[in-house]
């Protein structure tokens, strides 16, 4: 089994886990809406906490923040920026490397091969991103809004399907 | 009961999809969906590798019994694991045992080794930490455990720390064996040459000197003899600090060492070893010959504990038969002890003492204790066993620090001179 040294790549990995969110926040930048300070930093602070304990509510809580930022950040349909793309590899990159290193304890080496299938993982997920980005821009402005609603309603659904089914504890065996 | 559960880092992508889905579309701001799709389908891949068996976790060791500073390996033994990706492995840390990767934290993919390697360092009966063990289905959505698993036992025999003497037995007193004896007998070593007798063998009888002298004279041979070697090693305290097979050793680590090297040296030679183990139990192995029986040796000397309170009875006597070399390990600070060795030796027994102390022990003091004070009563002590030791060495009783190889050559060279001395002997 191909190991590698696990102190360096422990620090790496909880590297990106705090510094990928606050990435992905300063990536509106390019759109016309840099963060302030006083989002930025506190972010930052709340992702460093992720990184020391990667299985903590801390990481809904950074994701939802950088989610947010660009919800509401950047004015208009702005936020279908290229640079969402990037926003999105970072929010990724932050969640598998927060994955990885929530596998063991701290001093435990993380596998090469894992680390490989996880980075093959990451970009499979990222795949429909730029779809799904273009699409959005091409369909800037045309979606009708009761079908929206619908479709809300749909995820929702969805949404909280996946939920139950996430914390259902398995069947006992008889 | 442990069953399969929810990872948080399914829950942070259930919530971050859901959530993100949900404002996405209430707020139109598609850039949300955007963002968010990576972990719908992290969650939906998750869902779809949800395992569903319920897995049995236990482990097991190679070997049980092995010596100190020999490794083995600690095999996670997994059943009903369909559906396993991960193998994450914690074991906590045993005093006396290395472990590999070091700390025992273990993080492998299910179809690769994810074995432990273990390697206990000092001799004795040894319990591995606890072990957590925990399983991540694919796509890291479920986790079972962690699982507690009981520390395995093994037990350490000392290591073959290295000796040999090439020096004489001083005593040789069995019937068969590699020692030469006094005494002639059916050996292969000329001892002289001597008129025939009733009962000489004729292949004995030498030609040469029968010619010459014209009557039959016949080849005298040294006999071959075993000797009986009891080794007594003194539990009764255990100085110093012991680091393991490769690092310091205390008094007590010294002496189970050099036992087991000494009976190991005697019983290849073909020699007949008792022990005898001062300490809490007053444990003594009758003397044998034979590979068992080392084991046993050695087994017994892995057995060694210490008891703080244990004392050597008033008139204590070592309790050996004329004839048997003696070899006492002992850092020699019980006056029974000295007493009881002095005794044998002025009764003519072969005694040797391999001095255990190590040189540069100190004396832990308690909490509220003048450090100088203390320090002034250990050396105190020291000379004081200093003292006893010339009076012991006076009274013929070699007293030698364990060196390994060629420790006692000389003492016993010294000894098997002196043996052929007429002595008189208290009784």
């Amino acid at each position: 089994m191909m190991v590698v040294r696990g102190g360096r790549w422990v620090w790496l990995l909880r590297a990106v886990v705090a510094v990928a969110p606050v990435l992905a926040v300063l990536l509106t930048a390019p759109v016309g809406t840099a963060p302030s300070p006083w989002f930025a930093v506190p972010l930052g602070a709340l992702a460093v906490s992720w990184a020391v304990f990667p299985e903590s509510v801390a990481g809904i809580v950074v994701l939802a923040l950088s989610v947010g930022w660009w919800a509401v950040g950047p004015p208009g349909d702005d936020a279908l920026h290229p640079a969402a793309v990037g926003a999105a590899a970072c929010l990724v990159a932050a969640h598998v490397a927060a994955v990885l290193a929530s596998y063991g304890p701290a001093q435990a080496r993380v596998p090469r091969r894992l680390q490989e299938l996880w980075l093959r993982r990451a970009l499979l997920v990222l795949l429909p991103v730029p779809a799904l980005l273009a699409a959005a821009r091409l369909l800037r402005g045309d979606v009708d809004v009761a079908g929206a609603w619908i479709a809300g309603l749909l995820g929702v659904l969805l949404a909280t399907a996946l939920c139950l089914l996430a914390v259902r504890p398995a069947e006992e065996p008889s | 009961m442990t069953t399969w559960r929810a990872t948080p880092a399914l829950a942070r992508a259930v919530v971050l999809a859901a959530v993100g889905l949900l404002a996405g579309v209430t707020l139109g701001r598609p850039v949300v969906v955007v963002l968010v799709s990576p972990f719908l389908l992290l969650v939906l891949m998750s869902l779809l590798h949800r395992p569903s068996g319920h897995p049995r976790v236990d482990h097991r060791l190679d070997h049980v019994t092995l010596h100190e500073g020999q490794g083995t390996t600690l095999r996670l033994r997994l059943e009903a694991a369909e559906g396993v990706e991960v193998v994450s492995r914690a074991a906590a840390r045993a005093p006396y045992v290395a472990t590999r990767p070091p700390g025992g934290a273990l993080v492998a993919l299910a179809d690769d080794d994810h074995s432990l390697r273990v390697s206990p360092r000092r001799w004795g009966r040894r319990t591995l930490g606890d072990e957590r063990v925990a399983l991540t289905s694919r796509w890291a959505g479920f986790r079972f455990g962690a699982t507690r698993v009981q520390g395995a036992r093994m037990f350490v025999m000392p290591g073959p720390a290295p000796y040999d003497s090439r020096a004489e037995a001083p005593a040789p007193v069995g019937l068969v064996g590699a020692h030469r004896s006094r005494r002639n007998g059916s050996g292969t070593e000329f001892s002289g040459i001597r008129p025939f007798a009733t009962g000489d063998r004729l292949r004995r009888i030498q030609w040469r000197t029968s010619l010459r002298t014209g009557s039959l004279h016949v080849v005298t041979t040294r006999a071959e003899e075993d000797s009986a070697v009891l080794v007594v090693v003194d539990a009764l305290v255990d100085l110093g600090r012991s680091g393991g097979v490769d690092g310091e050793a205390s008094s007590l680590d010294l002496a189970v060492r050099a036992a087991s090297s000494l009976a190991e040296h005697h019983v290849r030679r073909g020699d007949r070893v008792g022990l005898r183990v001062l300490g809490a139990d007053d444990v003594r192995l009758a003397p044998a010959a034979g590979q068992r029986h080392l084991r046993r040796l050695q087994g017994t000397l892995a057995r060694t504990r210490l008891h703080s309170r244990a004392r050597l009875p008033e008139g204590f006597a070592l309790g050996v038969p004329g004839g048997t070399v003696v070899h006492v390990l002992s850092p020699m600070l019980d006056p029974a002890l000295v007493t009881a060795v002095a005794t044998a030796s002025r009764r003519g027994l072969h005694v040797v003492v391999v001095d255990t102390l190590p040189p540069d022990v100190r004396m832990a003091v308690a909490e509220g204790t003048d450090e100088r004070l203390a320090g002034l009563a250990w050396r105190m002590r020291r000379l004081d066993r200093d003292d006893l030791l010339r009076h012991l060495a006076a009274t013929g009783c070699p007293v030698v620090p364990w060196r390994g190889p060629g420790t006692l050559d000389e003492v016993l060279h010294r000894l098997a001179r002196r043996a052929q001395l007429p002595a008189m002997r208290s009784r």
